[in-house]
């Protein structure tokens, strides 16, 4: 009875304590990191459609044939689409965090959206334009320094806690562990004493 | 003892009372440009002094030269002050992905008024 006390308290209890805890942190790990490399990639597919939706608005103000014309404009329109609907979830992931990387990326998206459907676009008749595309590269790649600063200074700010948080938890199982070895400890001791 | 003035404000649904595909600045450029809509849809609104909610909700997007000729043309035309943008005319969206275009409106409004007075 008392070897399997002893068995119990120093090998069985403290394992399967161990293995729950161990369980649980994996769990919220896999979870973190799965939510992390998410928005890393709806981050770079952002930026991504920024530069799909550049070529075809360079191709669009620098095209002379006006069969090609509409066809160009259409799928500005619609990258158009993907990058405002991309920097939208963006910015709602950082509202309330972080109020200024709102306003930024929001006068940034303004001044990249100006240069992509403004100026003559959708006209008519439309003439080549050096300087309206030199500015819409520009713009362009403004905005995607930003989305790009922005996602490192994000996986700076939740890396340190990430790493503290499970400092904490191996310093609970720990501390668990030795409690439950003592605490059996002491019973097969008073138990001997009798 | 005041009184209070309720101002009452027309209710305008771009992609409802218009399209949900505007686009162009002239009518040459298409049948939803944005010289039309300002023309023909937000003038009679604000003639004796109307006041005016525009509601962006279900346009598929508002190219900035449809809306630069709307708003920075408003200014041109001297259809409204700049310091009727805000007031007179209010601007609303609960869709996240159009919110972008209420300050470009200010700032297209702005910007017409600026060099006008260069």
């Amino acid at each position: 009875m008392l070897a399997l006390n002893s068995l119990v308290g120093s090998i069985i209890a403290p394992g399967f304590v161990a293995a729950v805890v161990a369980f649980i942190l994996n769990t919220r790990d896999e979870r973190h990191r799965t939510l992390r490399d998410y928005k890393t990639k709806f981050s770079d597919d952002t930026r991504e459609d920024i530069r799909l939706a550049v070529a075809a608005g360079v191709a669009y103000f620098s095209c002379k044939d006006a069969a090609k014309l509409r066809e160009l404009e259409a799928q500005v329109l619609l990258y158009e689409s993907d990058v405002r609907s991309g920097l939208a979830a963006i910015r709602g992931e950082c509202a309330g965090k972080t109020p200024e990387n709102v306003l930024e990326l929001k006068a940034l998206e303004a001044d990249f959206l100006d240069a992509l459907t403004g100026g003559p676009f959708g006209s008519a008749t439309l003439v080549p334009d050096l300087n309206h595309t030199r500015k819409l590269v520009g713009r362009a790649s403004l905005l995607r320094s930003a989305l790009a600063e922005l996602r490192r200074r994000q996986l700076g700010r939740t890396t340190f806690p990430y790493q503290l948080n499970r400092a904490i938890g191996l310093l609970i199982l720990l501390v668990v562990i030795v409690g439950i070895a003592f605490g059996v400890g002491l019973y097969a001791g008073a138990t001997i004493a009798r | 003892v005041g009184s209070a003035v309720v101002t009452r404000f027309a209710e305008l649904s771009i992609a409802r009372d218009f399209s949900p595909f505007p686009g162009g600045r002239q009518p040459e450029d298409g049948p939803f440009s944005g010289a039309r809509f300002r023309d023909e849809v937000l003038r009679p609104l604000l003639s004796n002094g109307g006041h005016v909610v525009i509601n962006l909700d279900g346009v598929a997007g508002l190219p900035s030269s449809f809306w630069e000729e709307v708003f920075g043309g408003m200014i041109r035309k001297q259809i409204a002050k700049i310091e009727d943008i805000g007031t007179r005319i209010r601007l609303r969206t609960s869709e996240p992905e159009l919110e972008v275009y209420i300050p470009m409106a200010y700032r297209y409004a702005k910007d017409v008024e600026c060099s006008n007075r260069i």
